[in-house]
């Protein structure tokens, strides 16, 4: 039957060499290298792909960082500018309450000198009220002093008056 | 018309007897050779040409081997590829023309058993002449009548070839589930005979499938242009006319033919082969 069909075992073991010389050479020569070829194909793209998402990811964390950044300085502004206005405003009460406190140490140096100026022209006025009696007594003195009695009587009562002054 | 099953001895080489499919075969292998080695040779990174077309076939079959059996497909690829490239670049020849149709007669004094051999000019671009003076059979092939010898036959158009084929596929099938497996677990596949009996009619169905389909359309082209010289006679005109109409569309059909035989015995192998070969996640199949 297998000679009739044609089938010689010389020839079937010739083409199982040929083959498994084929299958040897492309093997060596030919797939070897597209294996290798694919291979680094392979990891080219995959490099290639992780290195995108790599960059978007660093694209995205530095878009954040970057809007971190300005809300952080616009709160940086919002908050000097805060501190700026309340500083405006002590540096304000603190004029006026240095303004008021000067005026009114001025005003009790005027009030002290006011008073000098009143005590002392109190005593001026006394001096002269003094120097007044005085000239008016010796004037009295002086028209009553021919009578020694009167001038006895009179010596007496100022010194009445004097002791009653000093006492 | 008579043609043969067998291939036609053309001469013998000491003792190994030189047919023309096993001729055939050789070109079809000496041409891969050839182009693996040029296109290895100058392998480029960015690939072209036919570069480009090994690396698709590879990438096709690679795919496939790992769709079925995962990663540990990738090693299996070389032997598909290269059974893929094998079959298709013989089947693709055996429908160049000159096949079955450039040869030599020859008388034979003592019958040998390539003598059946009966014109097989099956292509459009023999001379119809030859056609003419052979279309009509020897019936007796005995006598001493010249015979025509087609020096070319396509490799697969031959029951050596195909179960050369076949016998490697299988034997590299259970070598690997033996490896993969172990004997015990190997052999545990086959508690039934049935499935002893199974393995066998695999060799036998890939041999016969693959040398059915090219034989078939040797025969189919040789009908048909025997047809066509039935129909036209001595006319050259009407024969290249016709021939248009009726040769080419089988001629196209042969090309088809021969890439889908190639693909189902790539893709057979590799199923086969995912039957008993052991992943390591893959679970027994009993």
């Amino acid at each position: 039957m297998l000679e009739s069909l044609g089938i010689n075992p010389v020839l079937l073991i010739a083409q199982a060499i040929s083959f498994g010389v084929l299958y040897y050479v492309l093997n060596k020569f030919l797939f070897s290298q597209i294996r290798t070829a694919l291979d680094e194909r392979t990891a080219a793209v995959n490099k290639t792909l992780a290195d995108k998402s790599e960059i978007e990811h660093r694209l995205q964390a530095f878009e954040q960082e970057q809007k971190a950044a300005h809300k952080k300085a616009a709160e940086e502004v919002q908050k000097m500018m805060v501190e700026a206005k309340d500083a405006a405003a002590a540096t304000k009460a603190e004029l006026v309450a240095k303004a008021r406190d000067s005026a009114n140490a001025e005003i009790v140096v005027a009030q002290k000198r006011i008073e000098q100026e009143k005590l002392n022209a109190e005593v001026e006025v006394s001096k002269h009220a003094k120097s007044l009696a005085q000239s008016i007594v010796q004037q009295l003195l002086a028209e009553k002093s021919s009578d020694p009695q009167w001038q006895q009587e009179q010596i007496k009562a100022s010194l009445e008056t004097l002791k009653q002054s000093k006492s | 018309m008579h043609i043969s099953l067998k291939p036609e001895l053309l001469f013998n080489l000491g003792p190994f007897p030189v047919t023309n499919s096993i001729l055939s075969s050789w070109i079809a292998t000496l041409l891969l050779i050839v182009l693996a080695i040029v296109v290895g040779g100058n392998f480029k990174r960015i690939p072209s040409g036919i570069q480009h077309i090994f690396e698709m076939i590879y990438e096709m079959f690679e795919g496939m081997a790992t769709e079925v059996m995962g990663k540990a497909g990738s090693k299996f690829v070389p032997l598909l590829a290269t059974l893929f490239l094998f079959i298709i670049t013989s089947n693709w020849l055996g429908v160049l023309p000159g096949v079955g149709s450039l040869g030599f007669y020859e008388t034979h004094v003592a019958a040998s058993s390539d003598s059946h051999a009966a014109p097989a000019a099956k292509d459009a671009h023999a001379t119809p002449a030859a056609k003419d003076a052979h279309a009509a059979p020897a019936k007796d092939d005995h006598s001493g009548e010249p015979v025509f010898v087609p020096l070319f036959r396509g490799a697969n158009a031959d029951l050596n070839t195909t179960f050369a084929l076949a016998i490697i596929v299988m034997v590299f099938i259970h070598v690997m589930g033996i490896k993969s497996a172990g004997l015990s677990h190997h052999l545990a596949h086959f508690k039934n005979p049935l499935e002893i009996v199974s393995e066998f009619s695999k060799v036998l169905s890939f041999g016969f499938r693959l040398f059915g389909n090219v034989f078939a359309g040797e025969v189919l082209l040789t009908a048909m242009a025997s047809i066509l010289v039935i129909i036209t006679g001595k006319s050259l005109l009407l024969y290249g006319v016709i021939g248009g109409f009726i040769v080419t569309p089988f001629l196209m059909l042969e090309f088809f033919v021969g890439f889908i035989q190639a693909f189902v015995f790539a893709m057979l192998t590799l199923s086969f082969l995912s039957l008993f070969y052991k992943t390591e996640n893959s679970e027994s199949h009993h």
